[in-house]
Formats: C-alpha cells, structure tokens, sequence
C-alpha cells in the first residue's frame, strides 16, 4: 500500500527515533505488503528471475510405469492376440485405479492447472447386452485426476470405443510437493454381458493409451 | 509582588464566542493533535498523490478543477483500490498499474460541470462497482475491474461503465409462423421464410420419449382445417445485476392443422430483442393455449426459459404447457428507470435509493432488493411536509438519513415490509451532500445552512435521533461561508488523523478555500488555510485524498493540478518550475489563545512570562507575540527560543556540516538518536496593563503545544469608566 510523508526530517530538526521510527515503519509495512501485482510492469526482466519463481510448468511426453501412456494396473495377458493386453472383467475388480502419479515438485502455492489427456477405449460390445436380453446397459471409463488427496476434475469419460479424451481443472493450492494421481473407474459389468469370447477367453474391455500431462503452477 | 500564575494543562479546540473558556484558543490554523501528548501539533500539509519528485504533476499536468473525487475499493486489503475524478466535464479513471508514469483515462465525457452553487457528482458503492449522479447526465454504473493492462487499458475503458437500469420495456418478440405437417408426409417444400416447421412425435411408436415435448393440438380429424392452436409470447431483459426489465407488448403465434392428421406437435420459433448494454440475458413468458377450439383455454403468462446470452436472436419453444414455471411478474413490478436525472444515490437494506433529480426533486426511487436496475411501480416515497427536495442521501446504521431543503427525515423499514419516512429536523438543511460522514462517536456529521451538525441514535429498540450542534465554538467561521456555495463544500472523516475535515467557500469564494477540522479526540475544531481542496476522499489506508480546487486554470507556470494527500509533510504543494518540481513552503501554524481575563476583566493586569509547555522540536527558534485587550494587533513580541530544554545541554539535530552548530549531529561520531522531551519554554514578554490577555505563537517550524502557564501581577487598579461623549 502507498505511504506518504508520516515525520518528516528538517533542518535543525531533533534526531527523532520517533521520526526514523515512523518513516521506517510505514516503508517496512509498503515493502512487507507489496504482492506481485503491485509491482511496476516493468521492475525486473526475465534475466533478473530465478527459474519457477513466478510459474513453474511439469509436463510428460507420455507417461506411467512400465507401459508408459497406458494403463498398468489390472492388465490381462491373456487377451486374445489381436486385442490389446488391457483389463478385463476377470483382471479388474471395480472401484478407481491410478494409471499414474506424479509429483509436482517445488510447488510454491497459487493456482494450479492440471491436465490430462489421451485416448481412451471401452469394448462397444456390452453396451448392449448378450440378446438385447437387458435393457442397454453402456460402459464407461470414468476418468478423474486427484490434487493432494483431492478430487481436482472428473469426467465420464469415454464409452463405445476409442475416443480421445481431455480432461483438465484449475484450483488454489498452499506451497508443497503435492502428488498428482490420474485415475480410471470402469463401468462393472452387468448381467448377461459378454466378459469372454467362444474360446473363453477375457475380453479386453477397458483400456487408455497415448496418455500424457500437463501441470502449470502459477505461484502467487 | 508576588507573581500569580495560572495554567492550561490541556488544550481545546477554538472558541470564537465570547468570552472564552481558558483552555480554548481563539484560533487554530494549520495544526493537528499530537498522538504521543494530545497537544497540538504544526505537522501539517500536503504533498502530491504521486511524490515522484521526477514525475511533476504528471498525469495531472492540464487537469483544471477537480470536481468530484472517488476511491473505490474493489476488494479487500486495498488491492483494488482506484481513484476516479471528474474535471470539466469528464469522468476519469487514475490507471495505476502501468509504467513509467500511471495513466489518466478518460472514461466518459460530455458530463455536467457543476456551477458554483452545484455540488459535485455523488458516488455510491454498489456490487463489484459503483453509481455516479449529478442531476444532469443518466446516473451511471461503473465496474473499475478488470481493466487490461498497458496497452489496451485504453480500449477497455468503454466496457467499463452503462447507464443504470432500463430505458423501456423490450421490443415485443417476432414469431414465426408455424408449418404444419401436411396430410401425406413428404417434404416441406413450400416452406418460405419467417415460418418453422419443428415437430416432436406424439405416438409412442415413433419415439421413445413421445408427447414429451411440443404445442398445441396433435391430431384434428375432422375433415377440413382446424385445431387452432394460439399462444401468446412475452420477454424481458436479465442485467448483470440481476434485474429484471419491464415485459415487452405481446405477440401471438397461430397455426391450425390440416385436415385428417395427427402425430405430431409443434416448437415455434420466436425471434427476440436483444437488451442494452448491462444485458446478460434474456427471459421469456407464454400462455398457454387459449384458442377457441381448447377446452381449457390459458391466456395467463407463465415462464418457460432464459436465453442466457445477449447474442441469439432466434429461440425455440419446444415446452408443453403444463412444464411452464411460476407465472409473469406483475406489470408494476419493473418499470423503465424512474430517475434518469437523479442527484444522489444511497444503498439501504440492499435496496438502491436515488432522489428524483430536478424533475420531481422531493420523490426518492427505491429498487428491487440487490437489484439496482430494476425498479417497481410503486417503489417510491414522496417526501412530504415543508422541507422541500432531496439536498443528499446518507446510509446509516438502520436508517437512511434524507437531506432536504429545509429539512431532515429518515426512511427506515425493509423492502418486503415498505419503508417510511420520518421527519427529524424542520429547521435544519444540509445542502452540501458531498459534506456528510459518519464520525466515531459523533454520528453523522454534516455541513448545514448555519452551521455544522452530529446527528447520532436511531428509530430501533426505543431510540431516537439527537441533533448536536458541533459548530457553536467556530461560529465567527460559520458566518464567513458564502451562502450560495455551500453546496460546493466537501467533506470527509480520516481515522488516520481521527478527524473530520470540512473545506467550505468562504469570503465570497466559489469553491472552497478555508478548511474546517473537528477532532475527536479534542472535541473540538482547528481550521486549514493554504489548503486548495475542490473534492476530498478516503484512501484505504486512512489518509485524505484531495483534487486541487482550481489545478492548471491557476496563474503562472506550471501550478498545482490533480491529486494530494493531506499528510504531515511540511509542505503545500509546490509548482513545477523550468521542468522541475519544487516542493512548496511549510504551512504557517498558528496558535491564539483565548481571550483571558486572568480571573477579573475589570483589574488591571500585567503578564510578565507566558510559558509554552512543548515537546522539543530541535534548534529552530519560536517566539511568543502579546495582544492586548481583544486588540488584533500584537503590541510586542518575545525574543525568539530555541525548542531545546532549558539549562540542560541541547539536543543533537539535523544540519548542514559546513557551518556546524554545536548540537548539530555529525554521523559515526558520537550522535545519538534521541527522543523528544517535554519541558516548559518560559518567554518573558512586556506590555502595559491590560483587562484582557492573549498570546500567539505562529510558525512554519514544528512544535507541539500541550499546555501553558501565564504569570501576571496585577495592583488591583480597576476600569473606572467608560470615555464620556
């Protein structure tokens, strides 16, 4: 906050620790308070700013564990050889999975950006199920990211195929190294849903790929 | 003899009526209260808004009179605070955020200058925003936030701001007529323009969800056209407020179906207006079927849906009858803007208050609660009784105080329960509406006709309002002020300095130029000479604000223009000579005490010492000048002191090292920094006997005054008598 005069020196005038006090006072109080959009446009340039003080940005090419871009956990191996070595109903129990984490290390606190995209696949074949038996009873792959702990954005995500996928928040967060985990639920099974082929074999049905992220903290 | 000695220990305020309490002072120029010791204080002035000493009055340089002046605070901590000023005619934003030098933007032109006996536009927080009136122009809703930055500030000052509320009711909406399917379905090949042909399914083998969605009739079996099927559409504008517009006229859509068809029902297409700026979106009504050929004719207007843009003018209504919401607002509870020409604006219990303006000068408007735009057919007061038309409106506690033109009332009340209006005062008329604060303690503090006045209490839990008459101690001040520019006087409490100060036209003046201070701490007043206030506010941080009361129309090169802040820089001002800023002189302090008759105004009495109870201010010299006898001039003055302690050895203080003093510092050598002390400075003085005594002292130097003593013998001689004829 702007100060003007508070004791002003002057000729002749007593050496006042009341005086330094108050001038010193207000100036500490103008340079303690003085946040980053008080700051002149032009104060400092880029040479005169340390790396990730202002915004710091973590970004994958692609990424996760052992089969990075995809998911890791709750493979089937034993998918038929034309499908891909994804989940199945009798390799995935249910319930939110990581596909990957990651830290968002040196993290100063303000707002934060989180994205994850890539593509996402759910086998069409029990959207409908065995017969037209049921009534129709569609798959998703629910996506969600998690900040600290903390749902941060969630989508339906993808049913009946590839599709590409997006997903993205913003939010305020303290300064940390908060740890973000990128999350997939498939949708159970239902009755009469077709989990195994004629061989009796799992049938692939979820699977994502070609994932990767983009984190970007805006530091207060 | 014996000398006789009486003292003050602790000062007042001025007191011009006479005869005078002892402690008072006759006068009090250019002086505050000390916070360390309650005395009164020389550290005073004022100082350029931007002290940059590079900077000049930049971004002032060519700006004349300020007229009004506004600090808004956008959010908390003072993060947004922006300065807003008008000056000839011109609304302009301080846009503090760019370099090298901070922008002036002008943000809307045209506006009416205040005449001398016109007060200045009035502002008034409202959400994210404020309004501004002056009686001439449309009262105005700005929204300071968010403005861009360097480069495009400039552009966005537009979006900025819109007139408040709405000018009229909406254009009536343009259906389009509805195309029917034909008896063999086929394409609709005579389909022209302005027409539609929306259908939704009404059999459950052609859809899941059938008869879900459509209007009107779905099958006439008869063999000739018929089934009519009419309904009426209305629309209202959405402001960013949250207002709601009148409705718009009416207009109908007709259609009936062929011969021998059925299956199917029908969306219409409307086209609908689109609002004026402010504009969020927009609201649509419709009645049911009321055609003839319906059992259940409904001609009432219900909701149906929002356009949540200002941008598409075509809707479809695919909605049933029996899925319309809450039925259309009464016709009086939104009319155009009542009060296009309104001098002020108040909020009180969420409701925005404007006056009438010149048109109907004794009506207040009211809006809908946290609504500002929108306004009901009979949400108006109209003042009565003998005071006349609205002067100021001032929010306060649980009342609105209503300056009139011989008068004082209060609205108080709620919007469900109605307000009222209540007469406080018939003898008293505050017509200065840009001199009204609310002071701890005090009230609300205003400037009336004759004087200055606290109004404190309320009308809740068996209170009732008290008018105080603040300014009994000032009146040969209050007699100085030009009647007829009293409108033009300002006004505005500093918790920094715990005072309110008050800058009125006096001596003829149309504009203020003397400055009238009430201190809470002292109860009572100072004034201010020197100081060119036009326009006075708060900024965040406490400090006074002030537009320079005449700014580049003044004589000479490069005079005072723009913003200052009252401060205790020893300084007014300054003025820019050869491209340069020079800083102007240390106002001069005056203290006059009262008018003292040292116990008997008819004994002859002769002061010997008048001694000054001060804090020491360093090696600057005062003196002590006498006056006898209510005589205004001074009859001796004392030899000049330095405010040092007495027979103690002197105090370092600041100087220049070429001719050094004793007592002036020299760094890294022994000088310490000290602390102020309060001692007696004894000044002997000499005149003749007197009945009545006073002393002054008067300085551009800085010193504290808490108290004094005065010694004085007197022989007992009396006045016998008074000069014969």
């Amino acid at each position: 906050m702007k100060k003007w005069t508070e004791h002003q020196a002057r000729d002749q005038h007593l050496l006042d620790t009341e005086q330094v006090g108050a001038e010193f006072r207000v100036a500490q109080s103008s340079i303690t308070t003085l946040d980053r959009t008080q700051l002149p446009a032009s104060l400092f340039d880029r040479d005169q700013i340390k790396d990730d003080v202002l915004q710091k940005m973590w970004c994958s090419e692609i990424t996760g564990g052992t089969h990075p871009g995809e998911i890791n956990d709750s493979r089937n191996a034993n998918t038929p050889a034309f499908e891909w070595i994804a989940p199945t109903y009798q390799s995935y129990g249910g319930s939110w999975e990581t596909l990957d984490s990651f830290t968002l290390t040196g993290f100063r606190g303000g707002n934060l950006f989180v994205e994850w995209h890539g593509n996402g696949y759910v086998n069409g074949l029990c959207n409908q199920t065995f017969n037209n038996a049921y009534p129709a009873n569609p798959k998703h792959l629910n996506l969600r990211i998690l900040v600290a702990g903390v749902k941060f954005a969630e989508k339906m995500g993808p049913s009946t195929g590839i599709h590409s996928f997006r997903l993205f928040g913003t939010g305020q967060f303290p300064p940390g190294d908060h740890q973000v985990f990128l999350q997939w639920r498939g949708t159970p099974s239902g009755p009469d849903d077709i989990t195994e082929n004629n061989g009796g074999d799992a049938v692939m049905q979820f699977h994502a790929f070609g994932c990767k992220t983009l984190a970007i903290g805006r530091h207060r | 003899m014996k000398n006789t000695t009486i003292e003050a220990r602790e000062l007042g305020g001025v007191e011009t009526p006479l005869p005078q309490q002892g402690g008072n002072a006759s006068k009090i120029v250019n002086m505050t209260v000390d916070d360390a010791t309650g005395g009164w204080s020389s550290r005073v002035g004022y100082e350029r808004y931007r002290p940059d000493p590079n900077d000049g009055f930049d971004p002032f340089g060519s700006t004349g009179r300020v007229d009004s002046l506004y600090v808004w605070q956008g959010s908390a901590g003072g993060s947004r605070q922006t300065i807003f000023m008008e000056s000839a005619g011109t609304l302009y934003l301080l846009h503090e955020s760019v370099t090298p030098n901070c922008q002036l933007l002008s943000l809307i032109g045209n506006r009416n200058v205040p005449t001398a006996s016109q007060t200045g536009s009035s502002y008034t927080k409202v959400q994210n925003g404020f309004v501004i009136c002056n009686g001439e122009d449309h009262p105005i809703l700005v929204r300071p936030w968010p403005l861009g930055g360097v480069s495009d500030a400039g552009n966005t000052t537009n979006q900025l701001h819109r007139n408040l509320g709405f000018h009229s009711p909406p254009s009536a909406p343009d259906p389009l007529r509805v195309l029917t399917m034909p008896g063999t379905i086929g394409s609709l090949e005579t389909q022209t323009g302005n027409a539609v042909s929306l259908w939704w399914p009404t059999k459950a083998s052609a859809i899941g969800q059938y008869g879900d969605w459509g209007l009107g009739f779905s099958k006439n079996d008869t063999t000739s056209t018929g089934s009519e099927s009419l309904y009426g559409y209305k629309v209202s504008f959405i402001s960013d407020t949250g207002s709601e517009s009148p409705l718009s006229p009416v207009a109908t859509v007709v259609w009936e179906l062929e011969a021998n068809t059925e299956g199917f029902q029908y969306c219409t297409g409307i086209r609908i207006p689109r609002g004026p700026a402010g504009t969020v979106g927009r609201r649509i009504y419709r009645t049911g079927n009321y055609s003839s050929d319906t059992d259940t004719p409904n001609s009432g207007y219900a909701y149906i849906d929002d356009v949540k843009n200002n941008i598409e003018e075509l809707f479809f209504d695919p909605y049933a009858s029996n899925t319309r919401g809450a039925a259309e607002p009464a016709p009086g509870d939104s009319i155009p803007f009542p009060a296009s020409r309104a001098r002020f604006a108040a909020t009180f219990k969420d409701c925005l208050f404007l006056d009438g303006g010149s048109v109907e000068p004794d009506v207040l408007f009211y809006s809908h609660p946290d609504r500002i735009d929108q306004y009901g057919a009979s949400s108006f007061i109209r003042l009565t009784g003998e005071g006349g038309g609205v002067t100021g409106l001032f929010g306060h506690y649980t009342s609105l105080v209503v300056m009139r033109e011989s008068g004082i009332d209060v609205v108080s009340g709620d919007f469900t329960n109605g307000f009222s209006c209540t007469t406080v005062s018939n003898q008293v008329a505050c017509r200065s509406a840009q001199a009204i604060d609310a002071v701890p303690g005090v009230g609300v503090v205003f400037l009336a006709q004759d004087g200055i006045y606290g109004l404190s209490g309320g009308l809740q839990g068996g209170s009732s309002f008290t008018l105080t008459r603040l300014s009994d101690p000032i009146e040969a001040y209050i007699q100085r002020f030009t009647p007829d520019c009293t409108a033009r006087a300002v006004a505005r409490y500093s918790p920094k300095e715990k005072a309110i100060h008050f800058y009125v036209a006096v001596d003829g003046w149309d504009r203020p130029n003397l400055g009238l201070v009430y201190h809470v701490e002292k109860k009572g007043w100072s004034t201010r000479e020197g100081f060119p206030v036009g326009a006075i506010d708060r900024l965040y941080g406490g400090e006074l604000i002030f537009g320079h009361n005449e700014g580049s129309e003044a004589a000479g090169n490069g005079p005072e223009a723009g913003l200052f802040v009252l401060s205790p820089r020893r300084a007014l001002g300054g003025s820019v000579v050869a491209d340069v800023f020079v800083e102007g002189s240390a106002p001069t302090s005056t203290y006059r005490s009262a008018w003292l008759d040292l116990g008997d105004a008819q004994a002859q009495k002769q002061v010997h010492y008048v001694t000054l109870w001060v804090t020491t201010g360093g090696s600057q010299d005062i003196s002590v000048s006498v006056y006898e006898d209510q005589d205004y001039t001074s009859v001796s003055t004392s030899s000049p002191f330095k405010i040092q302690p007495p027979d103690k050895a002197l105090q370092k203080v600041y100087g220049p090292t070429t001719s050094p003093k004793r007592e002036v510092a020299v760094w890294d050598d022994g000088s310490v920094w000290d602390s102020t002390r309060f001692f007696p400075l004894r000044f002997p003085v000499a005149h003749k006997s007197c009945s009545w005594f006073a002393f002054e002292v008067s300085s551009d130097k800085d010193f504290v005054l808490v108290g004094w003593e005065i010694e004085f013998t007197s022989r007992g001689t009396r006045i016998i008598q008074g000069h014969k004829p």
